[in-house]
């Protein structure tokens, strides 16, 4: 029987944070307890095992894609106080980071952002589509929403050599829609308002329009419950 | 400027110098990749929790409280940031349960690869919260004061969810015949 207050000292003892004191009594129990000595050492091998669990590398390209997608932010603090009207919330940004790294970006504007604190989306050129650069290309297909938790529609256009996906949607409660395309996934969270406030949300993803291709669209319930998927052309010429 | 300390580094980035940030990435990027690694186990999931943690760290440096150690708040982002990539994901797909292998051996007979895919394998049969302090431990090298910090428990929660996260691990080692008895 090993007394509870001896099973601490001897975790504290492997974990480098015994006093002088502790170690002494440690000394005294190990001595006299073989039971105590046995946890010892099988608790000795549990942390040599898992010390074969070394520091992996990062990807080499982790930090450059952090201050790529960083390079339109303004400088701390300023960027914080414009966040919750520029961005949808923590789904957005781990979309907008994803498509960072890959080159791509996405945007949500919400009404009136152009003129919150928030950096101008002219400000933004070279990583992140601007409010308006869909209306300016050709349009290809569009997606109509009518569900209780959410309306409104999905288009895609061709602006140049680049195919922007356009959301459009109000939802009344939080909902994620995921969108794919030529193996980029983007997770956005829109409904988080509570207010049914429309939302938009522009996608560009990276490369050229790949003829044939469209864009998967999964509409997922807070719970994770699919509640919609359909397709989005991706390529004027299909 | 590589030599400058955590607390300064963060006063100049506040101050709009973008290559202090820089530092404190390259600084910090292993540790955040690996603590979100060891959680999520899929490297991918691991690289985008890492840099959405930099993109929070970077908004958020002037609420950082100096009077906390700057790792302190960097692995707290990153716990958090995993654990909610850990249940988004699970809305979605069931985690990848490892299977024991087959003809497993004493610790001592077997590679350290093996070693490290069967300790990792059990890791994740553990629950996150247990994960979590493993992680913090054992390859982050924080104390249970820092680990107090991090996951904002009294330090005498941290050692009790420590040693029961140890007794766990052991018990799936010992099950999978990774640990002699």
């Amino acid at each position: 029987m090993i007394e509870e207050r001896h099973v601490e000292l001897i975790h504290a003892e492997l974990d480098g944070e015994l006093t002088s004191e502790q170690r002494a009594e440690l000394s005294r129990v190990l001595l006299a307890n073989p039971e105590a000595r046995a946890l010892r050492d099988q608790l000795a091998r549990l942390f040599s095992a898992v010390a074969k669990l070394e520091l992996a590398d990062p990807p080499p390209e982790l930090s450059g894609s952090v201050l790529s997608a960083l390079g339109a932010k303004l400088r701390p603090g300023a960027a914080h106080s414009a966040r919750r009207t520029w961005y949808t919330g923590p789904a957005f940004r781990y979309a907008a980071v994803f498509v960072g790294g890959l080159l791509a970006s996405a945007i949500l504007l919400a009404p009136g952002a152009r003129h919150s604190a928030g950096p101008d989306v002219s400000e933004l050129v070279g990583t992140i589509g601007g409010h308006g650069a869909a209306g300016r290309g050709s349009p290809i297909d569009r997606v109509t929403l009518d569900l209780t938790q959410v309306s409104g529609a999905v288009n895609s256009y061709q602006l140049d050599d680049q195919l922007v996906v356009e959301l459009d949607l109000t939802a009344s409660e939080p909902i994620e829609l995921v969108a794919t395309h030529a193996g980029q996934t983007v997770h956005f969270s829109l409904g988080s308002r509570r207010d049914a406030t429309p939302e938009r949300v522009i996608w560009l993803p990276a490369g050229k329009p790949q003829a044939g291709t469209d864009v998967e669209l999964e509409v997922y319930a807070g719970g994770g419950q699919l509640l919609h998927r359909n397709s989005l052309r991706a390529d004027e010429s299909e | 400027m590589v030599d400058v300390g955590d607390a300064e580094l963060v006063q100049r980035c506040c101050n709009g110098d973008r290559a202090a940030f820089e530092i404190l990435l390259r600084r910090y990027e292993r540790p955040v990749y690996n603590a979100a690694l060891r959680l999520l186990r899929n490297p991918e999931d691991a690289r985008d929790v890492a840099q959405t943690v930099f993109l929070k760290v970077y908004e958020h440096l002037s609420e950082y409280d100096p009077k906390y150690r700057f790792y302190s708040w960097i692995y707290r982002i990153a716990v958090n940031e995993s654990l909610h990539g850990l249940s988004r994901r699970h809305r979605v797909e069931p985690i990848d349960e490892e299977e024991p292998d087959e003809h497993p051996g004493p610790d001592d007979e077997v590679g350290d690869e093996q070693i490290s895919h069967q300790v990792q394998g059990a890791l994740m049969r553990l629950k996150p919260e247990h994960r979590a302090v493993i992680v913090l431990k054992h390859m982050l090298g924080c104390s249970y004061q820092d680990m107090s910090e991090i996951l904002e428990l009294p330090e005498k929660t941290v050692k009790s969810r420590l040693f029961t996260a140890r007794q766990m691990l052991k018990e799936v080692l010992l099950d999978q015949g990774m640990m002699r008895p």
